[in-house]
């Protein structure tokens, strides 16, 4: 019964956790942009979560993060749910039966999602568009905003910690 | 792994991703239309989003003050070369009266044409991942926004309306590549298309292209719509900066230096109907 209480905190709080990034991320209120880097750490925080409580848990933060994020995007619709809940899904199942939970593992498992991430925009917005500016979008946005975004998951996995730690009051 | 494909949740997993993708494709046949959990996601995080932006405004402003003091005694010299500035302007002061005249024309847009209909809307949030500064907008379908309706400001064209949910919208600005605004210049009449690309974006201009070799326009004409698509004749867009020839010259490209600075703006109007509206394509 407890264990089951302090999953539904540590949702509780995960779901504060990406409504502020959600926030912060499409409201200005505190500016993320360094140069032409533009990060989406809504990306690492589905990771995050796939990382430290699996394939089922990720898939349904993508999903819902997705939903919100294509409501204010300007992105293709449904662009943002149907990347982030496979990212969620694949790096749940990547972790569950594959990979060690480590910082490293996280590293490269944020690293991953968003160069597939940033690379599925660059393909669907510039390169099968056939616009003029694909390959200056590819190096100087696309790639600097993935390095910068997959850089995040360095505090989430942290906060991960965190938040394993708290329990519910007795 | 092979438990997991086997296992319950892999099934409600595989509904559930069906359910969104047929939702998302059929927001795509219909196009211009949020996918329908986008659009109850847009309802609910709205009004959360207008906190934000109204505290993120506030701020702005709070330490814009600061900036300004520090700057102080670098105006002070700036402020003489103004002097010095403004000396040659009077000179000019014919050329400038009569461009005035002109501007405030286009400025009191509301007056002049007395058939727009306008919904005034808030931004709510700005896509930070879109190098164009798309925003979205408190305003819906509920309060008669459709797909394509123009966005403008008082000081001219912001963009337009590029998909539509219930509470909320979408606007593609000018600076974007998809746009496609018909223009002409408004000194010579010469036509062109505005849209923005990658480069210009970053100085905030965009691109009037597809302008006759021959064509006379110059350096610091203004640039209106053509009235042509969906837009309405006579908007202000904003005044040329450099002309070049395209890649194979086979015709001219000019720079806009748009009147709006679409990454500042808080608040715009959305014009919902006007005398020759097509309702097309943009």
């Amino acid at each position: 019964m407890t264990n089951q209480k302090n999953h539904y905190l540590h949702i509780v709080l995960y779901v504060i956790f990406f409504a502020l990034l959600f926030l912060i991320n499409y409201t200005e209120i505190l500016p993320l942009r360094i140069a032409n880097a533009s990060p989406m750490p809504l990306v690492a925080a589905v990771v995050t979560v796939a990382f430290y409580y699996g394939e089922w848990l990720g898939f349904w933060s993508g999903l819902i993060a997705g939903i919100f994020a294509d409501a204010v995007s300007s992105q293709l619709t449904g662009f943002n749910t149907i990347l982030l809940m496979l990212i969620g899904l694949i790096a749940g199942l990547l972790m569950t039966y594959i990979l060690n939970k480590n910082i490293y593992a996280a590293g490269v498992l944020s690293l991953s999602a968003n160069i597939l991430y940033f690379g599925a925009k660059w393909l669907v917005e510039y390169l099968f568009l056939g616009s003029n500016d694909a390959a200056d979008y590819l190096l100087f946005y696309a790639v600097p905003s993935a390095v910068y975004s997959a850089l995040f998951i360095i505090p989430f996995y942290f906060f991960g910690i965190l938040v394993s730690k708290i329990k519910y009051p007795q | 792994m092979r438990f997991f494909f086997r296992s319950r949740k892999f099934k409600i997993i595989s509904a559930v991703t069906a359910v969104i993708l047929s939702l998302t494709l059929i927001a795509w046949i219909a196009g211009g239309i949020f996918a329908p959990q986008s659009s109850l996601s847009g309802v609910i995080s709205s009004p959360f989003q207008r906190i934000a932006t109204s505290i993120s405004n506030g701020f702005r402003d709070f330490t814009q003050k600061f900036r300004d003091n520090e700057t102080l005694i670098v105006e002070k010299s700036e402020l003489q070369d103004e002097i010095n500035h403004l000396n040659e302007q009077i000179a000019d002061y014919e050329k400038i009266k009569a461009e005035n005249e002109f501007y405030k024309n286009y400025l009191e847009i509301k007056d002049a044409h007395p058939d727009f209909q306008f919904e005034s809307a808030v931004i709510i949030s700005r896509d930070s991942n879109d190098e164009y500064g798309a925003f979205t907008i408190d305003a819906g379908s509920v309060d008669g926004i459709q797909v394509h309706d123009p966005v403008i400001t008082d000081a001219g064209l912001v963009g337009y309306v590029s998909s539509v949910g219930l509470t909320t919208s979408k606007v593609t600005t000018i600076l974007d590549p998809n746009i496609s605004v018909g223009a002409i210049d408004s000194r010579t009449s010469d036509a062109g298309i505005i849209g923005g690309n990658l480069t210009l974006t970053s100085s905030g201009k965009t691109r009037m292209y597809n302008i006759r070799r021959t064509s006379s326009v110059a350096i610091g004409d203004y640039v209106v719509t053509s009235g042509s698509g969906v837009f309405p004749k006579g908007l202000l867009i904003g005044k040329i900066s450099n002309i070049s020839q395209e890649e194979f010259k086979t015709s001219l490209y000019a720079e806009i230096e748009p009147f709006v600075n679409v990454r500042e703006i808080r608040q715009v109007m959305v014009i919902t109907d006007f005398s020759g509206k097509t309702g097309g394509g943009k």
